[in-house]
Order: C-alpha cells, then structure tokens, then sequence
C-alpha cells in the first residue's frame, strides 16, 4: 500500500486557504507558500495524473461548472415543477404558473426572468433517492453516491483533482471556488484530503468591499501591502546570502504568486466594483445576485469549478413568506447568470447546476407548527442544467399529479453526477486515489451499489 | 396513508382565481409555566400557544383542580424603542416606590427632564406610549425589586429567541387546587367557540412551588431555599438557571427534575426535547454531583448526603445550551427518606396482563444446567440482580409447537434492557431477540412515551418434541435490585390492544370529525375488531369495524344536533371474537406527536374529551351511498360518487383523502350536478390487494373574508365537511369489480 497516495493528504501541511491568509498578514508566514498554487499542485500531481490520465478521457463540452446549491433544499412545487391541478394544499398560493418562451414548458409564477430563459435550461422533474435527512442527501447528491464505508468526494473536489493544477491548470485562483461559505454538512473533499477542499471566499460579494478571505482585506491598502513586502525583504538576511538556493527560489516564486493573487490580475477579479451599476443591478444587489456575477468573472478567468452555496431554503414554517422574498432574488440572479454568459458566449462552456439535496414535501404542513410549511422531500425533486453541452429547453421526466412521486424518468444522483462529469471531460472509469489505497474510481456504472440502477450518461440532455 | 387532494376547478375546465390560500391554523397550545401547582393553593400559570383569543375554558382531568381563564394576551412581535423607554419609565416609577431613591430618567423625556427644559422644542409632555399587553407588564405596581429586575431581564434583554408563531400568544390561567386533591401529572386544555385545544401536562404536588428569577444564570443572589420545595424554571436560549438551598449535615436528599415528562416531543427541534442536566455544587462552587437522565428515563435525579450543613447550588439547563418558551422545568428538592410515592418514570404499561400462572426466579440459574424447570403456559418473575447474573429457564415442547417468549421490563418501569434467547438441549441457539417495536413509516406505534423500545418478544415453532432452554440477560451489562423483569413463556395467546386518537375534539353540532383507531395486535391474532361508542351519549361512530389485518382505521364520529361547548369524555371500546370468546378491551386515548422534525409518536393521554361547538352557518348534509366495501383494483380505477345537499362551488372547491389504505390515492374529480364524481386509484408498491381500510374524504371550500380595511384579506381555505367513513378494499386487478 502507498505510505502516502495523495500528496498534500498530510494533515500537518498548511492548506492553501491558509497560506493565502498568510500572504495578506504580509509576515515569515509566506514560507509556507510551497503549499499552495501552482507549485504545490505540479507536487501533487504526481499520483494524480499518473493516475487520471491513465484512462481516455472523455472530450471535454464544459470548461466550467457553477454549482447554484440551494442549501436546505428547495421547494420543486414553487420552482420547477408547478401543481395548480393539486389545489391550494399543494401549491398554496402559487395557483397561477406561467409559460416560458419554450412553448408547453411552465413554471412556478415567481420566476418570470427565468420562465423568458428557458431555451437555454432543461428542468429534470423526475430526481429521486429518497433520503429526506441534509447531511446524507447532501452527500448523496453532490458526490453521486449513497453512503458506504467511504467518504466520496464531492463533484466540485473531483473536478479539481481533474482538472485542477495537476491537469494543467495555470490560474492562480484556487480550481475549487465556494461562494461564500463551504457547507459544513460534509467534508467535499472526502478521502482526497483537504488540498481538494473548496476555496471558500467568505465576505459577502455584495458588501461594499467583497472581503475575501486571504485576499482582500477591508483597510489594507494595496500601497500598504506592498510596504510589508518590502519590509520582509529588508529584513530577508538569510535569502539575500543564498539567492541560489534552490527552496528559497522555490519560496520566492511561491510568494510572487501569492502577492500576484493580492494585488495582481488574480486579486481584480473578485472585485466587483471594477463592474458597472448597470452589470451589478441587472443580477441583483443582494448576496446572491452578487454571486452569480462573481460566480461569471471566475468562470471568465478559468476557474473550472464554482459553488454558489445559496442558503435559506430550509423553509419549515411560514415557507410562503419566505418564497416571496426569496424567489424573486433567484429569479434575477439565475436568468441574468444565463443571459450573461450566453452574451458572453461562454454558456457553451459552462455547465450551470441548480438544485439542492432534496425538495420539499408537496403537501403545505398548514398544522402547527409548521403553520404553512413544507418539509424535506427526497422521493421526488427538480434539478436544473443549463449550458456546458445542456440541450435547452427541454423538460426531462416528470412528477405525480401533486409531485409526490416519480411518474416518469427517474433520475438518481449518480446519473446526474456522472453526466456531469463527462461533460467536463472526467473519465468517470479512472482511478480515485485514496489514503487506503482501495481500487476505487471516480463513478463506475455501479456506483449506487444495489439501491440504484447502474447508470449511464442522460443521453436525452446532450 | 395516502392523503391526496384534488381541486375542482382546472378538471372542469375552469381557471383557478389567484388565490392567497391559508388554512387557518387549530388552537394549539405548546407550554405551561410554572408546569404545576401545590396542593390547596391558588397559582396563576401562562399558558404559550396559538389561536387562543377565542379560548373562554379550561378543563384539567381528574378531580380537585379547576382553571378558569384570566386574561388572553397577543404575541408581541418586537418593542419599539417609545415602549421600551415607557417599560423602563415604569420600572423605575415602581423602584421609587419601593427605595423612595430617585433614578436619574432615560430614555423618552429624560433629556427635557434633566436639562431643566432648557430645550424648547421637547413637549412638556410626551404623548402616551400604548404598550403591548403581557402578563408582566400587568403587574408593574405589586412586584418587589427582585421582580422589577425580573420583568427587566425577560422583556428588554438581549433577545436571541427565534419567533415560533406556534408559541407566540399567552393566555393567563388562574388554578385552583384543593388541599385533597390528588397528587399527579394532569391535564389542562383550553376550550372556546374555535375549539379545544391539545392537552399540556401540569404536576399537582404537595411541595410548596417557586419559580424563577431572572437574572439567575450565575452567582445567585436569592437567599436559599429550605427543602422540601419545587423550583420551576423555563430555559431560554444559553440559558443557564440556579438557585440555592439550605442542607442539614448528614441528611439524604433527593433533587428530581421533570423536562420531558411534562412536554416528551418537540416537533421542530432537533432532538425533539428538552434534554435537562443537574449539576449540584457546593458552597465553594465545587461540583459535588451531576446527572443528565435517571435510569433509563431522560429527566435527570440526584441522589446526595449533605457533608455539611448549610447551602447548596443547584444548577440547570439544557445539554446543549438550547431554550424557547417550552423548554419548561421543574425541580423538586426533597429529604430523600421523604419522597412519599414511588418514582413516576414515563413508562407506558402493557394493555392487558395475561391471567396465567406466576413463579418466581429461583436462583442460582445462571446456566442451562441450573435452569429452572416450567410448565407452560407460564409467567416468571425475575431480576437481573447482580452484575453477570443471567437467567436460565427449561420447559418441555413438542415438535411444531408455537411458543412466545415476552418481556414486560421497561415499559413498565424498570431499567433492564431484556436480550431473551431460545435454545435446544444440545445447545444450539435456535432464536433470539433483543427489542422489538412496530413502526409504521416514521411513526413509532408501540413506543408511546419510550424512545428505546428495550422489551423483547419472540416467536417459535418448535422443531422437535424435547427439552428447551430460556436464557435472559440485561442487554447492556447493568444491575441491581431494580433490573426487575416479567417473561411470558406460551403457546400464543391472541388479543389485542387499542389506542384512540387524538384526545382532543372537536366538532359543530351535528357535524363529523374523524378518529384513527390502531389495532395492537398480540400473538398472531388477525380478526376484525368492532368499535363501539361506549361514551358520550348521543354521538354515533360510523363504519366503526378495524378490518380483519388492519393495524388501524379512520372512523368518522358524528356529534349531536345540539351544542353544549362543554368539553364530555369519550370512550370506546373495541370487541372481538378470539378462539369463540367476545374479548372486549378500551381504546386508550393517545395523540400522534412529532419529533424533531420527522419521527412520530403515539403519546398516551389520560382522557379524551369531545366538544360540540355551535354552528356558525348551515352546512350541507354530505354523504356517500354504497352498498359494501369500495372495491378498488390494484393498477385500476374506481369511480365514488360523494353526494351534497347543496351546490359545491366549482372554482373553489378541493376533496381530499384523509383515510383509507395504504396506496389509495384520488386521481380526479368532476362535479355533476351536486354530486363530486372521485375517481380513486391504487397504484405503486404501498397498495398491495386484500388491504382494507376506511375511506374518509372532506370537502374544502375556499372563500373570501369580508373585506373590513382597506387591504384586501387573503383568502382562506375551510372544511366544507367529512363524509361518512365508508369501507373500501384493494383488490387484484383480476378480481371480479
């Protein structure tokens, strides 16, 4: 067995997250720099791409992902899969859903700007696995596994092992972006180890500085940046007597990286600023509206893989309320994301995810305390593809009568995973590497084991 | 349980108005503080819930305690800076009072006040701020100056308290407990013209009661209390409470608290209770003693000698620091050679007793060869009484004989957690059973108030004639005089065991309401059972039969044409025929209570009451004529016609499923004439043929409330009424319509 398979695995290492933390404190701590960036995952890639490059990968039709999860799980009856045939106790107000500009294709009437988008998404009403607990369905979901003795990775860590540093990824934006907080219900990077973790950018994108963590630090200017780093390379006596040395060359160009990050091309994009009114209003000045816009930058910059982790969809009591203040915001942000990139042309080559770990119950729990709510529902639920090889304007499969079941096309987790990944070109047959050197891949056909059918590519979305 | 719901409107062919649909929630009440009274007293208790302005009762079961209604209070969404400023205004008008000390003022006129009016554009005097109503504020000019500090901590704190609109409205409950009155969980429900509301538990104890004082989270001022006494609390969130008392050297002492027995589920909490600790701690602040549960029961107890006389702290809150209006406790503290009556665990005893021949354990049985010879049928009395004993039972059986081997232990108070294992003469283990329980989805029907269902049961078929050995042992290694254990070893003995619910109902006057019944079924007894009406007089039960199988049934109760509002009790009784024996056993009132979000329990009451409510309007007279069960095909369709006196409105009306088997859904229905034309049907794997069940539909109207303002109210969604329960079975497919 590898002493130790995944390089980085090593708890004791710093992470790059930290190292960038580091960097902006402007202090010693940027020794630790061989950790992060490019140089650290030209490390990694040692095993890594002996590994994922032993299998023909598929080609490629997305260069990125951005991943809208809609933390908590969100109601499939008010978005994607409208029922006003069920009555009132399904659908409770929302009696009236509207046409899109795809002729026999509906939605829930709060989103009329995604309603006039919707050639460019296709709508799965058929998702199942019937798990109704957030941390297992949350697993579930975004791995493409039901539980086992193994702790997968998330599709956002595979897809930066993959395609991340140790695949020739050059940027110095970390290849696994989390906007803005990481979920904390499972560790996304699974047995591949906390190099695969996601950057999580903290701050809020629609605060008047979008504070990264690491990056962009609110009352340090660039000027003052810049003044500690030379301060550190005055008192830098030991560098200066052997600039040859090979480490401290290793180290400089770490450092170089880190300050490039900062106050280079790298640390620009996360400021939103250098955006238009006109750009910031069109998405919404609210968290998630900002989001997708910085969600768009990075995937402009190369950034293979974006989370936007949108919470508050955990709506167990006065779930209505909440859905007149929260839909309209998604409305926005998600048809401005879709018309953006597809302005931009660049909605060919990036797959937009949207959907959480599960539904909600169609049935309104009207008794208290609930007093209009609704509650998890893993049997049946709506996910959203768009772009990245996506045929549009398409609806796949299809509820019950009050959405209660799969009525037609089921769709489990695996299937959507796995599509997903041979659309960014990952060998879903090539080997996982893991700390117990187990023969593992990265989703075979029988990945859901005997609770799921074994899967193929949706064929029916491309 | 399918509950399936279809709206008239788009299968006529009609659109569907742009509703702002609401059901307006039941009464429903989520805590009482403080949770209890001392006998031959008078308390005022709060009372936390919903939908209560209408509430003009209060019934409390058994006798000698009565409650009457004080004061209704509306929740109080936030302060406004004016009233918190007025609050504080009056706190220190009553501190002057008290201290004859003048405070400098704050807040709303203070400036003017302490500027000698130098400003001329502050009023001389402000305008009078309407403060919200709450039972604090009420009694601003009698409280002390504890008091005043406590109103101050509770209403203008910092407030980390989530909105729970379930809790948010108060109503003031004056209690009066006579002296005889018997000691005891009760239960106290509101009843009104809206309706009864579900019962909350109340202890009537003979210690004298205290309820806290906020601040209190540490370092307590309070002088300490002398035992015996009960200390009733309510845990916010972070809170922390305690509170001193006064111990003599030498002396035992008891402190016992009770979380969830008063309240044993939270719905929307995770875990679904209150989960207590007590931390006992001396006078130099030094844990002496701590406890987070007592046995197997999860409100803790502490037992303790006092070292020396004088004070002791006790300190409560929740294991994980949560709190909310209903995390209510109470502590007694208490001489522990005082206690009086047994320790009341939360268990829920078995229906029926087997009248069987009794023997008592006879150790030494460790082993197969000191195994106590039987003859079955037989009841054993044992216990686990020392660590490492296990219990060694032989009897005779025949070849193909069925024997049962049953554990009553922990349902009936005792801690042992029963391992029971079936053996043959050459020592092979043929079977074993550790717990068993009868779930039905996520509802845990045999359960009641226990969480753990530790008792075990087994069932054998002999394979030959010869010598058989029982072994049990306590699953968790634990000990002691306590570890006490009744084992039934029989042939099987078929019975069954009823529980009703909910507890609380209600009803306009001559309308329908629906019961669920469950069957508990004991040692393979399969037969259909007959619900009978035992009281009040005047009701009538319909379709009142649990299938021959069924594990429960929804019966629809049909109340009197006349209103009393006077909450009656409610019994019924359930009758069968076993082995050519009519074997009659009571319904037990229970509700279907949530936890945490998703599992269900069915909560044991100690009555079940039913109110007449008058009618506001006349309603239609709904029925469904068929001649025996619906039959409907697995894979099929089958069309029931539901009868109204008058016109259902087309666009406004929805028919929903609220009992029948597992599997039944409505798939359509079309309105001729006054006739809703439902079509059922049975598909999927929950529908399985030979299932029988009641079906039940209610009829729902949506309608526009008189516009009184200038907004428009959202429309709301009422009961249009139940039809009559009506019997129904799956049937293959191939089976003759």
């Amino acid at each position: 067995m590898p002493q130790n398979p995944i390089p980085g695995t090593d708890t004791s290492r710093i992470t790059r997250r930290q190292a960038i933390r580091y960097a902006v404190l402007g202090s010693a701590a940027i020794a630790c720099f061989p950790r992060l960036g490019r140089a650290v995952s030209r490390e990694a890639a040692g095993t890594v791409t002996s590994s994922a490059t032993v299998a023909a990968a598929p080609t490629a039709r997305a260069k990125s992902v951005i991943q809208i999860w809609m933390w908590g799980g969100p109601a499939h009856l008010d978005t994607f899969d409208p029922k006003p045939e069920a009555g009132p106790d399904y659908c409770g107000p929302f009696t009236s859903p509207i046409e899109t500009n795809v002729p026999g294709i509906r939605i829930g009437e709060m989103l009329p700007m995604l309603a006039a988008q919707a050639d460019k998404y296709a709508i799965l009403r058929g998702m199942t696995h019937g798990v109704n607990s957030h941390e297992t369905a949350s697993y579930i979901v975004q791995t493409g596994r039901p539980p086992d003795r193994f702790v997968y990775p998330s599709a956002g860590a595979v897809v930066s092992l993959f395609k991340g540093y140790g695949a020739g990824y050059k940027g110095l934006i970390p290849p696994y972006v989390v906007l803005t907080d990481t979920q904390g219900r499972f560790s996304e990077a699974g047995f591949l180890g906390s190099r695969y973790k996601p950057f999580a950018t903290g701050g809020d994108p629609n605060g008047r500085v979008f504070a990264v963590e690491g990056v962009v630090a609110e009352g340090v200017a660039a000027e003052r940046q810049r003044s500690r780093r030379e301060l550190l390379h005055e008192i830098d006596t030991l560098g200066k007597s052997l600039p040859g040395e090979p480490a401290f060359q290793r180290l400089n160009q770490c450092e170089a990286n880190a300050y490039e990050m900062i106050l280079g091309d790298g640390g620009k994009i996360f400021d939103l600023n250098t955006e238009g009114d006109e750009a910031r209003d069109a998405y919404g000045r609210n968290t998630f509206g900002q989001s997708c816009l910085m969600a768009r930058r990075l995937v402009e910059a190369g950034v293979p893989y974006v989370t936007i982790n949108y919470k508050g969809w955990d709506t167990h009591k006065q779930h209505f309320e909440t859905m007149r203040r929260r839909l309209p915001e998604l409305d926005r942000g998600f048809a401005q994301l879709l018309q953006d990139l597809h302005n931009r042309g660049l909605l060919d080559s990036t797959l937009v995810w949207w959907g959480g770990e599960f539904g909600r119950t169609p049935k309104v729990l009207y008794e208290a305390p609930w007093n209009g709510g609704r509650s998890h529902f893993g049997q049946c639920f709506s996910t959203v593809l768009a772009g990245g090889g996506i045929r549009g304007g398409q609806v796949l499969g299809a509820s019950d009568a009050t959405g209660s079941e799969v009525a037609d096309r089921p769709v489990y987790p695996h299937e959507l995973v796995g599509t997903i990944y041979g659309l960014s070109g990952i060998d879903t047959d090539a080997p996982l590497p893991n700390p117990q050197g187990e023969p593992l891949r990265v989703l075979p056909r029988d990945a859901g084991g005997s609770q799921w059918p074994k899967w193929k590519p949706i064929a029916e979305l491309v | 349980m399918s509950r399936c719901i279809f709206s008239l409107a788009l299968l006529a062919g009609f659109g569907i108005p742009a509703i702002q649909a609401q059901q307006t929630p039941a009464v429903q009440v989520g805590y009482v503080f403080p949770a209890g009274a001392q006998q031959g007293s008078t308390a005022e208790l709060q009372i936390g819930g919903q939908r209560l302005a209408s509430m003009t009762g209060a019934s409390v079961s058994g006798d000698g305690v009565t409650a009457s209604i004080v004061r209704y209070y509306k929740p109080i969404r936030s302060l406004l800076k004016e009233q918190r400023e007025e609050i504080q205004e009056r706190f220190r008008v009553r501190r002057f009072e008290l201290t004859g000390v003048r405070e400098k003022p704050a807040g709303r006129g203070a400036e003017k006040k302490s500027e000698g009016n130098s400003r001329q554009d502050v009023p001389d005097t402000p305008k009078p701020v309407e403060l919200p109503p709450h039972p604090l504020l009420d009694k601003i000019g009698s409280m002390s100056l504890r008091e005043l500090e406590h109103a101050q901590t509770v209403l203008l704190g910092s407030n980390r308290m989530q909105q729970n609109r379930q809790l948010s409205e108060m109503v003031t409950v004056k209690l009066l407990v006579a002296p005889d009155a018997k000691r005891g969980l009760r239960e106290l429900r509101l009843h009104g013209r809206d309706g009864m509301t579900n019962p909350i538990l109340i202890d009537v104890d003979r210690l004298k009661e205290f309820s806290e004082l906020e601040p209190n989270n540490t370092d307590v001022r309070d002088p300490a209390m002398a035992p015996p006494f009960v200390f009733n609390g309510q845990l916010l969130p972070g809170d922390v409470d305690s509170f001193r008392f006064t111990a003599i050297k030498g002396r035992a002492y008891t402190v016992r608290s009770e979380g969830r027995t008063l309240i044993p589920f939270v719905a929307d909490a995770v875990p679904g209770w209150v989960q207590l600790t007590l931390s006992l701690r001396d006078r130099q602040g030094r844990e002496i003693a701590y406890s987070d549960h007592h046995r197997f029961a999860p409100d803790p107890q502490l037992q303790f000698v006092a070292e020396n006389d004088g004070e002791y702290e006790v300190v409560v809150h929740d294991a994980l620091y949560r709190g909310r209006e209903d995390f209510v406790y109470r502590v007694a503290v208490e001489e522990s050679n005082k206690t009086g009556d047994p320790q009341r665990l939360p268990s829920e005893l078995r229906a029926r007793t087997p009248a069987l021949s009794t023997i008592a354990e006879r150790e030494p049985n460790n082993g197969a060869a000191a195994a106590n010879r039987l003859s079955l049928p037989v009841l054993v009395q044992g216990c686990i009484d020392r660590a490492g004993d296990g219990d060694w039972y032989q009897f005779e059986g025949r070849n193909g004989q069925k024997v049962v081997l049953d554990v009553l232990a922990r349902r009936d108070g005792s801690p042992m957690d029963s391992v029971v294992r079936l053996w043959d003469a050459a020592g092979n283990l043929l079977s074993w059973n550790d717990d068993w329980e009868e779930k039905l989805g996520h509802l845990y029907r045999t359960g009641g108030l226990q969480t753990h269902a530790a008792d075990s049961l087994l069932h054998h078929v002999l394979p030959a004639d010869g010598t058989y050995f029982v072994s049990i042992d306590d699953a968790q290694q634990g000990s002691g005089p306590e570890f006490t254990y009744e084992l039934r070893i029989s042939e099987p003995i078929p019975d069954f065991a009823l529980k009703v619910v909910p507890s609380s109902l209600s009803l306009p006057a001559g309308g329908r309401t629906v019961l669920t019944v469950h069957a508990f079924r004991e040692d393979d007894f399969d037969g259909e059972i007959a619900l009978e009406l035992a009281k009040p007089a005047g009701f009538l039960l319909e379709s009142a039969v649990i299938p021959a199988g069924a594990d429960r049934v929804e019966v629809t109760l049909v109340a009197p044409a006349e209103a009393t509002g006077i909450p009656v009790e409610l019994a019924l009784v359930g009758k069968a025929s076993i082995n050519g024996t009519e074997m009659r056993r009571d319904a037990l009132p229970a509700d279907d209570c949530m936890q945490a979000f998703l599992y269900r329990h069915l909560v044991p009451a100690q009555q079940a009451l039913v109110s007449v409510l008058p009618r506001r309007q006349a309603a239609a007279a709904l029925s469904l004529p068929h001649e025996g069960p619906i039959r409907i095909p697995k894979n099929g369709k089958t069309i029931v016609r539901l009868l109204s006196t008058s016109p259902v409105p087309t666009n406004d009306s929805t028919v929903e499923l609220k009992g029948g088997p597992t599997g039944v859904n409505i798939s359509a229905v079309e309105l001729h004439g006054n006739e809703l034309w439902t079509t059922l049907v049975a598909e999927g794997d929950d529908s399985k043929p030979g299932t029988a069940g009641n079906l039940v539909f209610e009829l729902f109207v949506t309608k526009s409330p008189p516009k009184k303002g200038p907004v428009t109210p959202p429309r709301i969604r009422v009961s249009g009424g139940l039809f009559p329960a009506t019997p129904s079975i799956i049937v293959a497919s191939t089976d003759p319509p």
